[in-house]
Formats: structure tokens, C-alpha cells, sequence
């Protein structure tokens, strides 16, 4: 197996981004590897036209579809990998959408980049993500040079990133807010047994007006957080615009590792297992310790969410 | 997760001796663990072959020696046999003991005939509502038609001969049609244990697929689906595992997790489960 490679590549122009993707995807088909191409529709378009018939034999997938929240995308690339473990090596050109992202989700997409360099780590993976710099903002393009160990601008040769940050380095950094406090009107209980936990939420769930499917998934995923935070703790539940919100907080209890619930289950049970579930179900999942205690926050699409 | 009281008169099922562990043994270990003696009553099992099932379950005869006594049934006369259980109960009670736990093979009614099975099961029952004992019948289903077995169910007040486990939040049922188990309640890492026995004796009872019948789960944890998967994945080429009734927030879950495509794994939403 080939170690990970993690390049960005920042473009600013179309023809900037095809000088790096064509010879990317052509390299790979030539030497057998398989190749994943995950971007917007319009570089998804302009790829397509470019390698003729050598698209046919390309993985494709339009970016915001491909992982619609950070645990999503992570899981979804380490699937690749493990679909294609014949290969000692698979390409991906992988790049999010930043539009339009709330602060919020561009810190945690930021937070996800930066991870995956620890998370693909044991694959043999090489991606490369474009910044298309006429779109990003010039605070998105630095942090793509400290969350990229290399930079590379024809898809073959790179040179390394000067302000690359350690990935515990830079998530601690995008952790390092408090969560906002709980609102005067959320309702809250200590709790000893796990059982108490998923009733609580599931209760809570459905009076707020989540329907029966969405308030058994949050209660799963509230169920599960608690299992690795571990009971007794203290549930919180509120609305916020277009969510509900459940905090877990466990006194005396720290989560060490950033990354925990990012990676999918294997055949082997771990414990991060059931927070990886939590991440699958829930919009937001958010973890904090701090001196006094550990809180884990999920949240999930309030009861006036619309799908057409 | 057993906890039964004086008066109570359950049944337990079995095709083979793993089937009696999940009702048995938590009966001697309550006993035991409580203020009650219990008494193990065998027919064609030896002595030595019940009291090796014992220590399989953790349980010392020789720890409890006059308190855990397995002895052979002596006699065929239901009368007989009440009229030994009501004096070895009320001795329990002179040495201070609650109340006596019975547990016993039911084989002999087979030989003896359905009369007598009746006239026992009648005559202990008086004796158990007395409050001075209480019991467990073990029915071997290779041996007793089916018939005689649900006949015995409407006897065992409460009770279920086709009950596998029943705690607190999970109730485990056998079922014959289709072949396999009905799961009613909640599952999480808890009830695990007793889920996995059940599959795996479902799995060694019925030569084809075993169906699950999912239609009251109304919580299962990653804990639980992954027992259901690894039964599943450990089925042999031909063979299913069979979720029926599947709500479909769990149907969701199993999908996220992708085990929707596990072999030997077929997930059914709905009423599916009688469009076979």
C-alpha cells in the first residue's frame, strides 16, 4: 500500500483547475488505480469535457451530495477506500462546497480537512482538494495551506505547505469556543440510567413536534452519545431556529480524542461506534471537555423543516 | 432479569439443554442469592448430567450443598410426587427458608399420559398459591406433541411455553410461522446477551432461515443491530436472516451503517413479513 497523500491545490481560474485535474485523473487510469472525482457540477461539466472518452471510467460525484455534513464525507471517503481494497493505491479529487456556509459549517469543514490527514492516515489514498480562490474567501484559502501538508498545482508534483499545522493543533484551535450556553426555556434533567436517556429525549422530541421517525433517531443518537459519555448525566433540550438541540453533560468526564466517531464501524465493535452513529444521524454533534466535565451536543432539523 | 415470587408457576421450553439456561439459571441464582431453597427435580436425566449444567451456569452445588439439592424423581403418581414437594416446602419454611423454588423434567407425564400431567400441574398449583413454593416445569419439545404442549400453556397461568426471555424491557418469544423469534420492547447493550442466545438457538433449532419479527421493537441500539448482523454473517451459504416488520427508523440505522448489504442479512419493512 502507498502512504496517504493530502494536497490542496487552489485555482483561479478553469483552466488552472483542469491543468491539475486532467493529469490527476489521466495518471491514475493509466496506472490501473481507481479514481474518484467529487466537485461541483460545473467543474464536474468542465472535467468531463476535457478527458472525452476517459470519463466514462471515473467515479463521480456531485460535491454536495457526496457527505452532507463533515462525519458524512469522512465516512464516505474511508467506504472508497475499503470498496476498492484491492488497490495499493485510489485517488480522489475531493472539493467541498464553501459557498454559502454558514460560520459555523465552514469551521467545521475547516476542522474536517485538517482531520482527515489523521483519520485516511492507514490508507493509500491520494486526494487532492481544490480551492477555487475566485469563490473562497482569502481566510478559507490559508487555512486550506495549514489543514494540506502539500500543495500541488499539475495534479504530479507538489511542493510542501510552510504554514501546515499539526491536525490536533488546528482542530484544538477550532474547538476552542465554548459551547453557547443553554437558553432560558430549555428543560433539563439528571439522569442515572441509560434507558432514562433515550425516553427523555424521545419524549422531549415529540412534544417539541419532531415527527415519530425523527424523534426515534434522535433518541438513538442521544442513546448512543450518552453510552460513550457514560451515565449519570445531565440531558438539556431546547429549540433553536430550525433545531432541536440535546446536550449530555457528565461531570468529571473528558473525550480526549477529536476525531472520535469519525471513523465507520468495522467488523470489530469499538467504542466510538455508537458516537459515529450519532454524527450519521444528527446535523451538528459537538464535544467539549473541560476542568469540570465533559458535555456532547446534538443537534437535529426542528419540526418545521420542509422537503419538498 | 427472572424475578419470580412464591405462587408463581412458570413453563420453559427447550429442544436442547442451552435453552434451559436463560429461565433456569437465573431461578437457582435468585433463589440462591435470596432467602429460598431450591430443589432441581430430574426424570431422564441423571443426576450428575443436570448437576454438571448447573456449575456450566455458574452455580456450585457443592457451594449450596443443603440449600441446592438435584435429586431423581422417585415416582410416577402425581399425588406421590405433590404430596413430597408440599413436605420438602414446608420443611424449607421450619429451617427458616422464604418459600421452596422447584424446578423439575416433565418427561415422565409423556409415559404417564395427559391425565396425570393435568392432575399434577393442577394439584402444585395449589400448592404454589399457598405461598410456600414455587416453579418452573421443564417441557422437552422432541418429546411432548405439540398439542400437549399448548394445552400446557393455558395451565401455567401467565405464562408461555414459548417464551424465551422475559426482562424488564425485552420479551423474546419463539415462533413456529413464520420459523423463527418475535421480539417485543426494547434493545440495547442490556439485553444483548440474551438476544444473541436466542438467535444462536433459533439458529441450531430451525434448518432454514430464520425470521425475526422486528413489528414491536421500539428501540434497538447499534449493541442490538450488530448482534442481529453478526448472527446474520455467521449463517452458512443458503441460509437468511430474516428481520420482518422492520420500523423504519431501524431501517434507516441499518442502512447508514450499511449493513443492509451484510450476507446473509434480508431486512423487510412493513407487513412484508406474511408476503413471503
Amino acid at each position: 500500500m502507498e502512504q496517504m497523500i493530502h494536497q490542496a491545490s487552489l485555482y483561479g481560474s478553469d483552466q488552472e483547475f483542469l491543468e491539475m485535474a486532467v493529469p490527476f485523473v489521466r495518471d491514475g487510469l493509466a496506472n490501473g488505480e481507481p479514481v474518484l472525482v467529487t466537485t461541483t457540477s460545473g467543474n464536474l461539466e468542465l472535467l468531463g469535457e476535457a478527458l472525452g472518452e476517459d470519463a466514462t471510467r471515473v467515479d463521480h460525484a456531485e460535491t454536495a451530495y457526496y457527505g452532507r455534513r463533515t462525519a458524512q464525507r469522512a465516512t464516505a471517503f474511508t467506504r472508497y477506500w475499503r470498496r476498492n481494497s484491492g488497490h495499493r493505491r485510489v485517488r480522489i479529487l475531493a472539493e467541498p462546497v464553501w459557498q454559502g456556509k454558514s460560520t459555523r459549517d465552514v469551521l467545521a469543514w475547516k476542522r474536517m480537512e485538517s482531520g482527515l490527514n489523521v483519520l485516511l492516515d492507514d490508507t493509500g489514498i491520494w486526494m487532492i482538494c481544490p480551492y477555487d480562490t475566485r469563490a473562497v474567501g482569502a481566510g478559507i484559502a490559508e487555512d486550506a495551506l495549514r489543514t494540506h501538508p502539500s500543495v500541488s498545482a499539475d495534479g504530479r508534483t507538489a511542493r510542501p505547505s510552510a504554514t501546515y499545522a499539526d491536525p490536533l493543533d488546528f482542530i484544538g484551535r477550532c474547538d476552542a469556543a465554548p459551547l453557547a450556553a443553554p437558553p432560558a426555556g430549555s428543560v433539563s434533567a439528571p439522569l442515572d440510567e441509560i434507558n432514562d436517556v433515550r425516553r427523555f429525549v424521545a419524549a422531549e422530541a415529540r412534544r417539541r413536534g419532531l415527527t415519530e421517525e425523527s424523534a426515534s433517531l434522535l433518541a438513538v443518537a442521544a442513546h448512543e452519545a450518552a453510552r460513550y459519555l457514560g451515565t449519570p448525566l445531565t440531558a438539556g433540550m431546547w429549540e433553536d431556529f430550525g433545531a432541536v438541540v440535546c446536550d449530555l453533560r457528565r461531570p468529571g468526564k473528558a473525550i480526549s480524542d477529536p476525531l472520535a466517531g469519525f471513523r465507520p464501524p468495522g467488523p470489530i465493535e469499538r467504542a466510538e461506534d455508537g458516537l459515529w452513529l450519532a454524527r450519521q444521524v444528527c446535523d451538528h454533534v459537538d464535544v467539549r471537555s473541560d476542568a469540570t466535565g465533559c458535555t456532547i451536543r446534538l443537534q437535529t432539523a426542528g419540526p418545521r423543516l420542509q422537503t419538498g | 432479569m427472572l424475578r419470580m415470587a412464591p405462587g408463581e408457576h412458570r413453563s420453559v421450553a427447550f429442544s436442547d439443554e442451552a435453552e434451559l439456561e436463560p429461565v433456569l439459571a437465573p431461578f437457582v441464582h435468585e433463589g440462591l442469592a435470596g432467602r429460598d431453597k431450591v430443589l432441581y427435580v430430574t426424570d431422564v436425566t441423571h443426576p450428575a448430567v443436570a448437576t454438571g449444567l448447573l456449575r456450566g451456569w455458574g452455580i456450585d452445588p457443592d457451594a449450596h450443598a443443603g440449600r441446592l439439592e438435584v435429586r431423581t424423581l422417585g415416582t410416577s403418581d402425581p399425588d406421590v410426587m405433590v404430596a413430597q414437594l408440599t413436605e420438602t416446602a414446608y420443611r424449607a419454611r421450619d429451617e427458616g427458608y422464604r418459600a421452596l423454588r422447584f424446578t423439575g423434567e416433565m418427561s415422565w407425564a409423556v409415559r404417564e399420559g395427559t391425565d396425570s400431567l393435568t392432575a399434577f400441574e393442577t394439584k402444585v398449583q395449589a400448592l404454589f398459591d399457598s405461598g410456600v413454593a414455587m416453579g418452573v416445569c421443564q417441557y422437552d419439545r422432541r418429546v411432548f406433541p405439540p398439542v400437549t404442549l399448548s394445552e400446557l400453556q393455558r395451565l401455567h397461568r401467565g405464562t408461555d411455553v414459548n417464551l424465551e426471555f422475559d426482562g424488564a424491557l425485552l420479551r423474546i418469544r419463539r415462533s413456529v410461522d413464520p420459523p423463527g423469534l418475535e421480539l417485543d420492547g426494547e434493545i440495547d447493550a442490556n439485553a444483548v446477551d440474551e438476544l444473541t442466545r436466542a438467535l444462536a438457538s433459533a439458529v441450531r433449532r430451525e434448518p432454514g432461515d430464520v425470521h425475526v419479527d422486528m413489528g414491536r421493537i421500539s428501540f434497538i441500539d447499534l449493541s442490538g443491530l450488530r448482534a442481529l448482523v453478526d448472527t446474520a454473517t455467521s449463517l452458512k451459504q443458503g441460509r437468511s436472516l430474516v428481520l420482518d416488520r422492520v420500523p423504519e427508523h431501524v431501517a434507516q440505522l441499518i442502512g447508514l451503517i450499511g449493513w443492509d448489504k451484510a450476507p446473509g442479512l434480508r431486512v423487510r419493512g412493513g407487513d412484508a413479513r406474511w408476503s413471503r
